[in-house]
């Protein structure tokens, strides 16, 4: 419902051209019977008539006051006639002149007087002669260069003169994509004769690229950019001023101020952008906001938006090849503008072409450098997993039919890392936006993606599945994970017949995330059933065996029989050697540590622990680390080096923060160790607030399986006993009987909190419950007897 | 004191990029290159200047040549848009430090800057009630309201603020026609204006 102001301006501007009879069917039409409304709109046009007020004539007036438009503007400089401005800018000025021999338009460039000294004005002679020599009906020819006598000696340029539009208002008028296509082959095939005389243009950009009426692309001001840089060695990087125009297409070579990289890959990465600009009328890299600091790191770090998700006719190809030429580290970019121009014209000619996606691996190594802060341990350590287990060798998939399954097995690659690609960089527009998320507000948003993926290509969407099921593992996600391998397994088991690595990979990972979530009976049927597989299928080189055996190992090490898992253990060993990744095999270690120390042999576990920790340098393995400290802090306790042990508690803590976030439920035992320590040497104020931190991340506890949880409960519990705050001790300790019961009835942890709940009731008054909990105590213990 | 033309660039280059939001960072700087050049104005400082009262283009001179490869004419636009906001401020500022003083009647010396603001007045009436009619007018219509301010206090020509506000010409005039009916309308002393009903 428009307002009446609104009203009144619309009838007025449908009216205002209008006369006599038409204006009146107009008014009486747009009115209807508001007479107020047109009495209104007819005031308006009344006035409309007097031509004074504010009148074009006065306006032209206010405007002298204000705006200059005569420029002084000479009427002959040398050889030159000058016949109009083309433009101005830090450089100097580009006139439109005629030349008198030979008698040619041109655009001659004049450079700002004061420009460089005496050298570099005889360097920019030696080298305009150069840049002369380059002919090419893509490039803007330079005619001859000199410099102009007077009272400022000012370096000239004569160019050819280019009729017609620039580079984006040719764009505007483009519908179909492949034209836009044809335009950038184009203008990489003109860039690539220059880079063939060994000129770098370092400067392309679209207000440098004229189109003429007959559709032909000239790029302007080839080696310029070089010519003006008054000191050899420095680079863009060092003009500021005018480095703003050309942020946008700035290679991250450039933006890094490493000149000594900038070579023809710096002019191939502008294309890329050029492209990008012209297939999805945005910046791959958004430039604007910022300081132009954050702005080129922008450049160096950000990854693009994939082309795909401005337009989904976008994906595929065309976003590949962009992508080729947009990478960051000129080795991954297309060698030559050439290469580039010929992939783009397999593309117009539905040829396979020759750039491939980025790996899942290498989009998951990029992802963590993004995000170092946050969660760099966790996408660390699934990086290590993804490259160290070599997830992609468990996805070559065996020759079935040769020749088809080498198409199926590039086509499922390429669907993995569209869908990946999506995940990671596209699938939040706050993330594409620049805002720093956290692995965590991505992975979940990009949940739906995987079942969509899932629905529409079970393989890949299977294969994605399970990597962002090892992301939420190491976030400690463990019943999501649980739920996306389970899907990727039935996804898999629906499609693929018989036998296959893929099943076997998908088995073993829910196993684990079983393991992690402390259900030990589900997870151990799931191994075994993976090792079977994994023994008919036959693959020496997997490492599937070795995590099987390392899962059974924990499993039966937690039902107290440290021998088996210690043989387990030794099983996976000549495995994780063989691997070779120094994270697994600390792992290893570790594990061999623990269940040593579970087994009460402290020493071995001391010298297992001194394997693992000589495995690895410390930056970039926080998570490793976090766990390798809480474990040495067991072990300390166990030999009863409490301030010691404290120390290596609150290390793992600190260290978890670092990579988890301060909420994450990974940190209910880090908290839970803390806090245990220092109530067990009677810092009860102290220990107080690391317990409740670990309840309150520990979520919901009527749902959690997280044993930590429990013990915190009745930890604060009996620390408010202690406190003879009786009443809340029991409220606690209720609520850890809750989940005791729940997961592990009658276990010692369960029983010892009964018997503090019932003396607790008794200082209580409340014999009758007390009775009854010692009850649920006795039945509880007869079935052990 | 002048603004860095470095700020005004980068801002310049992120309007050019097509953030809207860039032209509000941009006017303080711009008001106060304005304001600078004002002030060589008032204390009749004008040794250098072809033209003393062109000030928009004499900070725009100030800011171009900082721009790489050539300030467009798109450039010019954005810079002349944001400037006739600034612009605004500087001569209605003006107007009233001048009219408060002349209030308290002390005898003020003429300075390059009231010719400005009265050849300028000489063109549109009071520039302090057309400021006050605008700001009403703006309330209901922000578009042609805008557009008064860049042709009255920006200079600028139809095409021009067409290619700022990234408008059709003829939308521009059409707006242009309303918001000079509508404030002739409601300017006072206009005669037959208390007409309708």
């Amino acid at each position: 419902m428009p307002t009446r102001s609104e009203s009144v301006h619309r009838i007025f501007a449908l009216a205002c051209d209008l006369t006599g009879a038409e204006r009146d069917a107009l008014l009486c039409r747009e009115c209807g019977g508001d007479d107020a409304l047109r009495a209104e709109v007819e005031e308006l046009l009344r006035h409309d008539e007097n031509a004074s007020f504010l009148g074009e004539a006065r306006l032209a007036a206010v405007r002298g006051q204000l705006v200059r438009d005569d420029e002084p503007m000479p009427g002959r400089i040398g050889a030159f006639r000058i016949t109009g401005v083309l433009g101005r800018g830090g450089m100097g000025v580009v006139y439109r002149a005629v030349q008198d021999r030979p008698v040619r338009d041109v655009a001659l460039k004049v450079l700002a007087p004061g420009f460089g000294g005496a050298e570099a004005r005889a360097r920019f002679a030696v080298e305009a002669e150069a840049l002369g020599r380059l002919q090419h009906p893509g490039i803007a020819q330079i005619f001859e260069a000199g410099s102009f006598a007077g009272t400022a000696d000012r370096p000239y340029l004569a160019m050819e003169l280019v009729e017609g539009e620039p580079l984006h208002a040719w764009a505007k008028r483009q519908s179909s994509i492949e034209a836009r296509v044809r335009m950038v082959v184009q203008i990489a095939e003109a860039v690539h004769h220059a880079h063939q005389k060994g000129l770098v243009h370092r400067d392309l950009k679209p207000s440098n690229v004229l189109v003429s009426t007959d559709g032909r692309a000239k790029v302007l001001d080839f080696g310029i950019a070089r010519l003006v840089d008054d000191d050899r060695g420095r680079t863009l990087h060092t003009h500021t001023g005018q480095m703003l125009g050309t942020l946008a297409y700035m290679s991250p070579e450039q933006a890094n101020g490493q000149s000594e990289r900038v070579d023809i890959r710096a002019d191939v990465y502008a294309l890329g952008v050029i492209a990008y600009e012209l297939f999805a009328g945005a910046l791959p890299i958004d430039v604007r906001g910022g300081a132009v600091t954050q702005v080129l790191l922008r450049i160096v770090e950000q990854e693009p938006v994939p082309l795909g998700a401005h337009d989904r006719r976008l994906r595929s190809d065309l976003q590949t090849i962009v992508g080729k030429a947009l990478q960051k580290e000129p080795e991954r970019r297309y060698d030559s503008a050439q290469a580039l121009a010929d992939d783009l014209q397999r593309f117009l000619q539905n040829e396979p072409i020759r750039a491939r996606p980025a790996t899942a691996a290498y989009l998951l190594r990029r992802f963590a450098r993004r995000h170092r802060g946050l969660v760099a341990g966790a996408v660390l350590a699934v990086v290590a997993l993804l490259v160290g287990s070599g997830l992609a060798v468990a996805w070559a998939v065996r020759a079935e039919a040769a020749e088809t399954t080498a198409r199926e097995e590039a086509r499922i690659a390429n669907q993995t890392t569209d869908i990946l690609r999506w995940l990671l960089v596209g699938a939040n527009p706050e993330f594409a936006a620049g805002r720093d998320l956290t692995a965590r507000e991505i992975l979940f948003a990009g949940r739906g993606v995987v079942e969509r993926a899932l629905a529409a290509e079970p393989v890949a969407g299977a294969r994605v599945a399970l990597i962002m099921g090892e992301v939420f593992v190491t976030l400690g996600e463990f019943a999501t994970a649980e739920g996306l391998y389970q899907r990727a397994y039935d996804t898999l088991r629906g499609t693929i017949h018989g036998d296959d690595a893929r099943l076997v990979e998908a088995l073993h990972q829910r196993a684990w995330a079983l393991l992690r979530a402390q259900r030990f009976d589900e997870a151990e049927p799931l191994f075994a059933e993976a090792l079977a597989m994994h023994r008919r299928l036959g693959d020496a080189n997997s490492i599937a065996p070795a995590k099987c055996f390392e899962g059974l190992a924990q499993i039966v090490s937690q039902r107290g029989d440290c021998d088996a898992a210690l043989r387990l253990l030794g099983e996976a060993l000549p495995l994780r050697e063989r691997e070779g990744d120094p994270l697994r095999l600390a792992y290893h270690w570790q594990s061999v540590a623990t269940t040593n120390m579970l087994a009460g042999r402290l020493d071995a576990a001391d010298a297992a622990y001194g394997k693992a920790q000589a495995l690895l340098p410390t930056a970039g393995n926080e998570a490793y680390l976090a766990s390798l400290a809480t474990n040495l802090g067991n072990l300390r306790v166990r030999q009863r080096r409490l301030p010691d042990a404290e120390t290596f508690f609150r290390q793992a803590l600190e260290l978890s923060e670092t990579c988890y976030g301060a909420t994450s439920p990974r940190l209910v035992s880090m908290l839970l160790n803390v806090g245990t320590i220092c109530a067990q040497t009677n810092r009860f104020a102290e220990s107080e607030p690391f317990l409740r931190r670990a309840i309150a991340v520990g979520g919901d506890e009527t749902k959690s399986t997280d044993r930590a949880l429990a013990s915190a409960l009745a930890n604060l519990a009996k620390l408010c006993a202690l406190q003879d705050r009786l009443e809340e001790a029991v409220g606690l300790w209720n609520r850890a009987d809750a989940m005791e019961q729940r997961l592990r009835p009658g276990s010692p942890g369960h029983l010892e909190l009964l018997h503090e709940l019932a003396s607790a009731h008794e200082r209580l008054g409340d014999e009758l419950t007390a009775a009854g909990i010692r009850d649920r105590i006795d039945a509880m213990q007869k079935p052990a007897k | 004191m002048s603004a860095s033309p470095h700020a005004i660039t980068l801002c310049l280059q992120r309007l050019r990029s097509g953030e809207a939001a860039a032209a509000n960072e941009m006017l303080p700087l711009v008001y106060q290159e304005l304001r600078g050049l004002a002030g060589h104005l008032m204390r009749g400082d004008r040794a250098h200047t072809l033209q003393p009262t062109a000030l928009v283009h004499e900070a725009w001179l100030k800011i171009a040549p900082a721009l790489d490869g050539g300030a467009s004419p798109r450039d010019r636009q954005h810079f002349l848009a944001v400037a006739a906001t600034a612009m605004r401020q500087v001569l209605i500022n003006h107007a009233r430090d001048r009219a408060a003083q002349k209030r308290g009647g002390a005898g003020v010396a003429r300075v390059p800057l009231d010719e400005c603001v009265d050849a300028i007045q000489a063109e549109t009436g009071d520039l302090v009630a057309l400021n006050d009619l605008l700001e009403r007018f703006a309330k209901d219509h922000p578009r042609p309201a805008q557009i008064v301010e860049l042709r009255v206090f920006g200079g600028m020509l139809v095409e021009e603020v067409a290619a700022a506000l990234d408008l059709a010409e003829s939308t521009v005039k059409a707006d242009w026609r309303f918001a000079r009916a509508w404030l002739q309308q409601a300017m006072p002393g206009t005669p037959d204006r208390r007409q309708r009903r």
